[in-house]
C-alpha cells in the first residue's frame, strides 16, 4: 500500500521586476494532502487546472520533494530513498511528449529499460510482452514520429510498464484522444489493476472516466483535498438533488394541491401540460414513494416515471464551488 | 510601399522594445571582438609585426590593424543586417504569422525596408562597439567619417539589403534558417576579403568572391579610408556594387513572388 | 558499476539513433570548420612566416602551419561538439524526455558522460577524417605516425568527454544557456590556442588559457605531432589537474542540479 500523509509543497520562485529587481514569490501548490493507494485499486484525483494534481503526482513519483509530509510505499520511505522508490513506481503522462520521436518503439523501450538497469535478455523478453499488450508489436520498428496520437499514448503506457512498477501514476492519460481510443485505453487501465494487481492513481478532466474506473476518489481544490470517498459514497453524501419526472394522465386539482402540500418546503415542483401532465420534482432527498402514494390515492394514472440519479459531475462541481 | 515600411518598422520596434534581443547582440559583439583579436594577437604578440611582402603588395602598404578592423566591422554589420532582414519572413513562417502577412496586398519590398530601418539603431551600436575595439587595438579610424565614406556605407547597406532578400528567399524555400545563414556567413567571411586580401585565394575563388557586393564595398572603403584615395578613381567598384545589388533585388523579388504562391498553396491548401 | 556502464552505452546508442539522420551536423561540424580552417590559414599568409621560428618553435613553414592549425581545429571540433550535445539538452527538456530520464533511478553522471561520448563518436569522425587527410598530405609519412594519431585521439576524447560532462550539467541548470554558449564558444577557441600559439601570449592571456583543458590537450598533441621539444610532461600534469578539477565541479554541480530539480520541479516547460 502507498500511504501519503500530510503532503505539502511550497514553491519559491523569483519573478524579475525590471533588470535587477527580483521579487520572491511563494506559492503553496499543495497543502496537507493525505491519500492512500492500494494494490489492485484505481484511485482518482480530480480537480480543475492548477488545483495541485500534477504537483501531487510528481511528489508521489519522486520527481519533486515535498516540503513537509511523508510518503511510504510498503514501509519504504520514498522521500529519503527516492532512488529505490523509482524502481517500483512509474509515471505516465498524457499527450505525445516524454518519448523520442525519432526512435522506434523498440528503441525507445530499449533505452528506457537500460536506465532501469534491466539485463538485456530480460529486457527483450519484457519489451515483447509489453508491446503485445499495448498492441504495438507490428509497428515496433517504425519511428514514433509516424505514429498516430493513440499509438504514441500506448507507447507511453508501455514505457511506464517497462520496470514492472507496483504503483503507476497516470496524469491525464486520455487527454486529447478520440473517444474510441480513450475507451480502449480505459480498458487497459482496468486490466492493469485487475489482472496485474497494480496500484493506480489517475488524474483526469473527464468525470465519466473517473466514474467508470475509480474505486476511490479524491477531489482536490486549491491544493487541499476537499472531499474523498468511493463514487457511491460521494454521491450519497454530497448529492444536492434527486430529480423525479413523471408523466401522468388527468391530474385532478385535489391531487395537485395535496402533492404540493406534501412536498412543500422540501422540494421544487413544476407541473406542465394540459391533458397529459409532466410533473418534475427536484429535491435533496428521494420522495418517490410519497409521490406515488399520493397520486395513486387520487387515482391518477402514471404513464411514465424517470428517476434521475445524482450526477457525479454535478457533485464535483458543487464541491469545488463550495470550496472556493 | 512607404506605409508598409512604416507599419513594419513600428511593429518591429515594439517587439524589440518588449523583448530586446540581448543575447543575440552580445553574441555578435563577442564574435566581432574575437574577429579582431585573432589577427591582432598574431600581429602583435606572435609574429611581432612581420607582414608578408604579398600583403603589402596587394594592399598598397596598408596598416594591418586598420585593415582587419574595417574587415571585421563590415562583416559583423553585414551579418546582422542580413540576418535581421533576411530572417524576417522566415520568422513569420515559424511563428505562424506569415499567413496574415501574405493575406495583405502589402508590398514585400516595403516590408523588408521597414525591417532594415528598424534594425539600423542596433547596427549602429554594434558599429560603435567594434570601432572602439579597433581603435583600442591601434587601428587608425579617424578618417572613417567623411562624405565619401558615407556614400560607400550607403552603397554597402544597399548590397547587404539585396543579399538579405536573396537569403530570405532561400530560407523560405529550404525552410531552414540555421544552416542557410551560417553557411552563407562562413563563405562570405572567407572569400570577401574580411581578414586577408582576396588575391591570396586561388583564381576561381577570386572570381567567386565578386558575387558578393561586400568584396567591392570593402575594397572601396579601404582605399578611401586607409589609402585616402578619391571615390572617383574607383567608379568601377561603385558600378559593380550597383549592378550586383540591382540584380539581386530583381532576382529576389521574382523568387519571393513565386515562393509566395507556393507558400499560400501550402498554408491554405 | 555495471549499471553505470550499461547506461553510458544506452545513452550513446540513443544519441546515435536519434541524430544520425540529421544532416545539420554535416554543416556545423564539417563544412563550417573546413571553411573557417582555410580562412585562418589564409589570414596567416599576410605574415612573413620565415620569421616565425624565432617566436615559436612550433611553426617554421607553411607545412608546420598547416599541422599546427589542423590540430587546433580538430581539438576545437571535439570540444565544440560537446557544446552542441549539451545544447540538445534543451530539446530533451522541451520534449519531456528529460523528465522521463529523471523518473528512472539511473545515475545522472552516467547519463551525462554517455551523452558526451555519444556526441563525440557521432560528430567528430567527419572532421577528423578531413584532418588526417590534411596531415598526411602535408607531412612525409613515417612509421611513428600510426602510433601518434591514436594517442592524439585518445587525449582529445578523454578531455572532451570530461568537458562535455560539465557542459551537459550546466545546460541542465538553465533553459537559456545561449549566453553561456557565447561566453564559451569564441573565448575557448581563442584562448586555448587553436589558431595562435599560446606560448606567445601575453601573461594575462596565458592566465585565461590555463582554465581551458583544450589548451593542455593541444599542447600535448602538437608536441607529439610536430616533434618539438615542448615540455609535454608539464602539459600532461596540467591537463590531468584540470580534468580532475572539472570532474569534481561536474559532480558538485550535478548534486546541486538534482537538489534544485527535486525542490522546484521545473524541468519541463509547457
Amino acid at each position: 500500500m502507498l500511504i501519503a500523509t500530510n503532503l505539502s509543497k511550497k514553491f519559491v520562485y523569483k519573478e524579475s521586476k525590471g533588470l535587477f529587481k527580483k521579487k520572491l514569490i511563494v506559492k503553496n501548490a499543495v497543502n496537507d494532502v493525505s491519500l492512500k493507494i492500494e494494490s489492485g485499486k484505481i484511485v482518482g484525483l480530480i480537480g480543475v487546472n492548477g488545483a495541485g494534481k500534477t504537483t501531487t503526482i510528481k511528489m508521489l513519483a519522486s520527481l519533486i520533494k515535498p516540503t513537509t509530509g511523508e510518503i511510504l510505499i510498503d514501509n519504504l520511505d520514498i522521500i529519503k530513498e527516492h532512488k529505490k522508490a523509482k524502481r517500483i513506481i512509474n509515471l505516465i503522462s498524457g499527450g505525445e511528449r516524454n518519448i523520442y520521436w525519432r526512435l522506434t518503439a523498440q528503441e525507445n523501450l530499449e533505452y528506457f529499460g537500460a536506465l532501469y538497469g534491466i539485463p538485456k535478455d530480460v529486457l527483450n523478453q519484457k519489451i515483447e510482452t509489453i508491446l503485445e499488450m499495448v498492441g504495438l508489436t507490428e509497428s515496433k520498428d517504425i519511428p514514433v514520429e509516424r505514429y498516430s496520437k493513440g499509438m504514441k499514448q500506448r507507447l507511453q503506457i508501455a514505457r511506464g510498464l517497462i520496470n514492472d512498477p507496483k504503483y503507476i501514476f497516470l496524469d491525464e492519460p486520455t487527454l486529447g484522444l478520440d473517444i474510441n481510443i480513450a475507451k480502449e485505453l480505459r480498458s487497459y487501465i482496468r486490466k492493469l489493476a485487475d489482472d496485474e494487481n497494480k496500484g493506480i492513481l489517475l488524474t483526469t478532466h473527464y468525470i465519466s472516466e473517473v466514474e467508470e474506473l475509480c474505486d476511490y476518489i479524491y477531489i482536490i481544490s486549491n491544493g487541499y483535498i476537499v472531499a474523498e470517498g468511493t463514487p457511491d459514497e460521494l454521491k450519497e453524501e454530497l448529492s444536492t438533488k434527486t430529480q423525479v419526472v413523471l408523466t401522468v394522465e388527468v391530474l385532478t386539482e385535489q391531487a395537485e394541491v395535496e402533492l404540493k402540500d406534501i412536498l412543500e418546503c422540501k422540494a421544487e415542483v413544476t407541473i406542465e401540460g394540459e391533458n397529459i401532465h409532466t410533473i418534475k420534482v427536484i429535491s435533496k432527498e428521494n420522495f418517490t414513494a410519497e409521490i406515488i402514494r399520493c397520486l395513486s390515492s387520487h387515482n391518477v394514472s402514471i404513464l411514465n416515471m424517470k428517476l434521475m440519479e445524482p450526477d457525479l459531475e454535478e457533485i464535483v462541481l458543487n464541491v469545488l464551488r463550495r470550496s472556493e | 510601399m512607404f506605409n508598409i515600411a512604416k507599419a513594419t518598422f513600428k511593429r518591429n520596434k515594439i517587439i524589440a522594445k518588449r523583448a530586446f534581443p540581448w543575447t543575440l547582440i552580445i553574441g555578435r559583439i563577442i564574435a566581432g571582438f574575437f574577429a579582431i583579436l585573432f589577427p591582432y594577437f598574431v600581429y602583435t604578440f606572435f609574429l611581432k609585426g612581420s607582414i608578408s611582402e604579398s600583403f603589402n603588395q596587394y594592399t598598397n602598404q596598408s596598416d594591418y590593424i586598420t585593415y582587419i578592423t574595417i574587415g571585421a566591422i563590415f562583416f559583423i554589420l553585414g551579418r546582422s543586417t542580413m540576418m535581421e532582414v533576411g530572417r524576417a519572413l522566415f520568422r513569420e513562417l515559424k511563428e505562424g504569422t506569415l499567413e496574415s502577412v501574405l493575406l495583405t496586398p502589402s508590398s514585400r519590398i516595403g516590408y523588408h525596408i521597414g525591417c532594415l530601418i528598424e534594425q539600423l539603431g542596433r547596427s549602429f551600436i554594434q558599429f560603435l562597439t567594434m570601432a572602439f575595439f579597433g581603435i583600442s587595438f591601434g587601428a587608425n579610424l579617424f578618417l572613417i567619417i567623411s562624405m565619401q565614406s558615407i556614400v560607400v556605407i550607403i552603397l554597402t547597406v544597399l548590397g547587404f539589403f539585396s543579399m538579405a532578400l536573396i537569403l530570405s528567399s532561400i530560407m523560405l524555400f529550404t525552410r531552414d534558417a540555421y544552416i542557410t545563414q551560417n553557411t552563407l556567413f562562413a563563405v562570405m567571411s572567407f572569400v570577401t576579403g574580411v581578414s586577408f586580401p582576396v588575391e591570396f585565394l586561388p583564381k576561381w575563388l577570386q572570381y567567386f568572391s565578386h558575387l558578393f557586393p561586400m568584396t567591392a564595398s570593402l575594397e572601396l572603403f579601404r582605399s578611401i579610408v586607409i589609402a585616402k584615395q578619391s571615390i572617383s578613381i574607383h567608379l568601377d567598384l561603385v558600378l559593380e556594387i550597383l549592378l550586383l545589388s540591382g540584380g539581386y533585388l530583381l532576382v529576389a523579388m521574382i523568387c519571393l513572388k513565386i515562393l509566395e504562391k507556393k507558400l499560400v498553396e501550402n498554408l491554405f491548401g | 558499476m555495471k549499471d553505470t556502464f550499461k547506461i553510458v552505452i544506452a545513452e550513446m546508442k540513443k544519441q546515435h539513433r536519434h541524430n544520425f539522420h540529421s544532416y545539420s551536423i554535416y554543416f556545423s561540424l564539417l563544412l563550417w570548420p573546413i571553411i573557417i580552417f582555410f580562412n585562418t590559414y589564409y589570414t596567416y599568409l599576410s605574415f612573413d612566416l620565415t620569421k616565425a621560428p624565432v617566436f615559436s618553435g612550433l611553426i617554421n613553414s607553411k607545412q608546420s602551419l598547416l599541422i599546427f592549425l589542423i590540430t587546433g581545429f580538430i581539438g576545437y571540433n571535439f570540444f565544440y561538439s560537446m557544446v552542441q550535445s549539451a545544447w540538445q539538452m534543451g530539446a530533451e527538456r522541451q520534449n519531456g524526455t528529460l523528465e522521463t530520464i529523471i523518473l528512472s533511478p539511473a545515475n545522472w553522471l552516467a547519463v551525462v558522460y554517455g551523452r558526451s561520448l555519444g556526441a563525440l563518436f557521432q560528430n567528430v569522425w567527419m572532421f577528423s577524417t578531413f584532418s588526417i587527410l590534411i596531415i598526411i598530405s602535408s607531412r612525409s609519412l613515417e612509421v611513428n605516425f600510426f602510433t601518434q594519431i591514436p594517442i592524439a585521439f585518445f587525449i582529445f576524447t578523454l578531455s572532451a568527454t570530461v568537458w562535455g560532462g560539465l557542459m551537459n550539467v550546466i545546460f541542465l541548470f538553465s533553459r537559456d544557456a545561449a549566453i553561456l554558449n557565447n561566453v564559451l564558444d569564441d573565448p575557448m577557441e581563442f584562448f586555448s590556442g587553436v589558431r595562435v600559439p599560446t606560448e606567445t601570449f601575453p601573461v594575462w592571456a596565458k592566465m585565461i588559457s590555463v582554465i581551458f583543458p583544450l589548451t593542455h590537450s593541444l599542447t600535448i598533441v602538437r608536441g607529439i605531432l610536430l616533434k618539438t621539444n615542448i615540455a609535454w610532461m608539464e602539459a600532461a600534469i596540467k591537463l590531468s589537474i584540470s580534468l580532475v578539477l572539472l570532474f569534481i565541479l561536474t559532480i558538485v554541480l550535478l548534486k546541486l542540479v538534482e537538489k534544485n530539480i527535486r525542490d522546484n520541479g521545473n524541468i519541463t516547460f509547457y
